[in-house]
Parts: structure tokens; sequence; C-alpha cells
């Protein structure tokens, strides 16, 4: 069965979020690149939020404690970091060939897809042990797929940090088990550094050990690297890398 | 606040992306009533579901372009970042224990806005005999999935159905709501599909 059936056949459960965590990986990367699938995967959300009309007042001091969270400086709004693929913004399609270029002189956002496998959340907690072991078999494929590459992060000091692997189809997987616990205001952002510029692949939080994102293409000689950031994470690295590796062929 | 009366969903984004806090405001007052009865609905909990609502406006303020209105209206963003973040609190242990743990008396009844929530309720009901209108094998897993939070394999083994027949009774199942939703005014059916997809374009 190919990717498109499979994937076509988990869009309703999807959006319903009734879906294991490896499964929603694997709708987010592939509707990333399929126009039919991210349709219909737009009219079931669509249909779902019909569904999901349950109006009930809340209490009515909420707006205040929103209110009252909100910095009073400039939001991450304009932000090039990731995450929620169901809502990434449409990449243009005339644009794709060089989108990355394009992406990364107007600092865009280029990540399609990153989940998180931080140790510092209960709500991640269970999506992290369903990961664990999808994660070391989508590894392993990775590894074993002609035409990947891969990438050794080092410190500054030349200490191997993490590993990253990149599948032919952007698929790409970081593990680290030597990246320090950040506070928890605190968190890694992964770049993708070329002569145009960085370029954000997304937020790994504060204690990051294993990382599934999609990078669309990333051309050998680029390079990968992380910094430390405040926690909605920066436009452009605002300190010099933890660690960084050039993408070979 | 009243500025904001006539303004559409993506000029208030448009605003966030400004850091005015006003339009969040006006976001909350559209469709905080919504949120927060998805959230408490699929948590049972009203202090889980004033959490998630929380979560989901914070969210949304940090990184407002996650809001594309080609690709749906910011409702169903919402109610699809509700229900995500819902679903999540139902699976953990946490949540359970936050329910154990509920205070009983802690709110009151509250009324609803009629006025500003009439097209809501209008929907509600309208969503009700949509979903009458169908099959109780499609309707069930429906309800399974998306109100009690429960995966398609979950949903399976409840009613000892193979997990494939359970995956296509939804999609069909969303597909029929759909149609029907539209037949009744509450979704246009091209409201995804201004930009129509060019085969020969595909990757
Ligand atoms: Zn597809």
């Amino acid at each position: 069965m190919s990717d498109h059936d499979r994937v076509s056949e988990l869009l309703a459960v999807y959006a319903l979020d009734a879906v294991s965590h490896d499964e929603s990986l694997l709708v987010e990367l592939h509707v990333a690149h399929c126009e039919i699938c991210q349709s219909e995967l737009d009219q079931h959300f669509e249909t779902a939020g019909a569904l999901g009309t349950v109006v009930e007042s809340p209490p009515e001091d909420l707006w205040s404690r929103i209110a009252t969270q909100l910095p009073s400086s400039e939001p991450a709004g304009a932000l090039a970091t990731v995450t929620d693929i169901r809502r990434a913004p449409r990449r243009n399609r005339a644009t794709t060939p060089e989108w990355f270029a394009a992406a990364a002189a107007a600092a865009a956002v280029v990540v399609l897809a990153v989940s998180l496998n931080s140790a510092n959340s209960n709500l991640s907690r269970m999506r992290s042990q369903a990961l664990a072991s999808g994660f070391a078999q989508s590894w392993n494929a990775a590894l074993a797929a002609p035409g990947h590459h891969s990438v050794t992060l080092r410190t500054p000091n030349g200490a191997q940090v993490a590993k990253v692997v990149i599948a032919p189809t952007g698929a790409a997987y970081l593990s680290s088990h030597a990246m320090a616990a950040l506070a928890s205001d605190r968190t890694y952002q992964l770049w993708a550094v070329s002569t145009s510029g960085a370029v954000s692949i997304g937020l790994m939080g504060s204690h990051p050990t294993n990382v599934s994102f999609a990078v669309g293409k990333l051309l050998p000689g680029e390079t990968i690297a992380v910094t430390e950031e405040p926690e909605s994470g920066s436009v452009a690295p605002s300190s010099t890398p933890v660690a960084s590796g050039v993408i070979r062929a | 606040m009243e500025k904001w009366d006539g303004a559409s969903d993506s000029e208030l984004v448009e605003g966030l992306t400004r850091a005015d806090q006003s339009c969040l405001a006006e976001i909350y007052r559209r469709h905080g009533s919504p949120a927060f009865g998805l959230a408490a609905r699929v948590t049972g909990d009203r202090s889980a579901a004033e959490d998630v609502v929380q979560e989901v406006l914070l969210a949304l303020w940090r990184r407002p372009e996650r809001f594309d209105a080609t690709r749906g209206s910011l409702r169903s963003l919402l109610l699809s970042m509700v229900h995500g973040r819902s679903v999540d609190l139902v699976r953990s242990r946490e949540a359970r224990r936050r329910r154990e743990l509920r205070d009983a008396n802690e709110s009151q009844a509250l009324s609803v806005d009629i006025d500003r929530h009439a097209w809501d309720l209008v929907v509600r009901d309208q969503v009700s005999s949509a979903l009458a209108t169908l099959s109780e094998n499609e309707r069930r897993p429906i309800e399974l999935a998306y109100f009690d939070g429960r995966t398609y394999k979950e949903v399976a083994e409840m009613l000892e159905t193979p997990e494939g027949t359970i995956k296509s009774r939804i999609r069909s199942g969303l597909k029929n709501l759909r149609a029907a939703l539209s037949d009744n005014g509450v979704l246009e059916l091209d409201v995804n599909n201004h930009e129509s997809f060019e085969e020969g374009k595909l990757s």
C-alpha cells in the first residue's frame, strides 16, 4: 500500500485526534507534500469543528487570568518557529523548488513538523513512551534509506552531543543523550545554516532526547546548528551554537 | 473592544502579530465559550477546561501565523487545538488524578450569552440533527473518538469491530456529516477549496 493510500485512510481519525503518535507523525510528514490529503484533512477539521460546537460559558474571570499572562513586550508572533503541521502556513507551490533559499532569505518558517520527545512535560509523557519504540524504528529506516544524510552535532570543543539522520523524504531524526537540561523557560532551537543565513528548523524543548521533524530539503554543505533560546524561540539565533555539524552527502 | 465588532477573524489575527491584546480579547469573546464548552465536554472537568482554553489562547498569541484563512476558519483552528489538548489531558494520568481531586462546588452554573452565541446554538442543534442522519455504525465511532477522546483502535476494541472498518466508518461518517451540514447551511462545501489543486503541479 502506498504512503498516500495509507495516510488517506488515517486522515479522518487524525482530525479527531484518535491516532497513535507514530500515526500522526506519518500523517504530518505526508500531508506536508500532498495537496490532496491536506485538502481532505482541512475539510475533516472543519467538520470536526462543527461537531465540537458545544457552547458553555467559562468562568467570568478566565479572560482576566489569560490577560495577565500576556507579555507586555512584543509577542513571538512573527517568529519562525514551528510545530502544528495542521495549520502550518500553506507553502507557495510556485516557489517550491527554491523554497529553501527563499525561506532562508525571508527568515520564514521552513519546518513542517516537529514532534518533541522531551522529558519535562506531563502532557507529552504518554507520547514520549509511544514514540520510544517507533523512534528507533524510524531512525533505523532512515539510516537504511539510500540517499540519507547523517550529521554529528558537536560542541565547539568537539564533543559529540547529538546525531541527526535525514531521510530522502525530508523526515529527520535527532537523538541526543548529552544535551544538558535547560531552565524550563529556555529551549534548544534547531537551525539550518546556509550562505543565505540561518533558518529555524524548530524548537526542541528544554531537555530533548529524541526529536522527529521534517526539513523538506537540506543540501550537503549546509550546517545544522543548535542554540539556546527563550522558551518561545527566536527569529534568528541569539547566541553562538552550543553544537553544530555539516551535512555531508 | 467595540472597535473590533465588525472585524473579520483574519483582521483580529493580524492584530496579534502587532501584539494588540484587544484583538485577543475579541477572539476570546467570539470563540471562548465554544472553546471552553468543548474542553469541558471532552475532559469532563471545568477546571481542566479553563487551563486548556488558556493554553490555546496563549499559543495563538505566540504564534498567530498558525492561522491560515485559506485553510479553514479560526473557529475550527481553535477547536482543533482545544480538542488536541483536551485529549492529551484525558489520556494522561495527571488528568485522572485531577478529576478525582476536582472540587465539586467550585463552579456555579453559568448562563450562555444567547445573543452572542445564537448562531452557535443553531449550529449545535443542526449538528445534532445531522448526526442523527448517520447510521449507528458511523455515529458511534465518531462520538467515542471525538467526545470521549478514544483512539480508533480503542473504539474498535470497544465495538468489537476490526480497526480498518472503524477507520473507514469514521471517514465516511465525517463525509456524510459534512454533506448533511452543508445541506442545512452550517458548512459551506467549498470553504476549503479556494485553491483547487492542479494535478500537474503535485510533486
Ligand atoms: Zn496523499
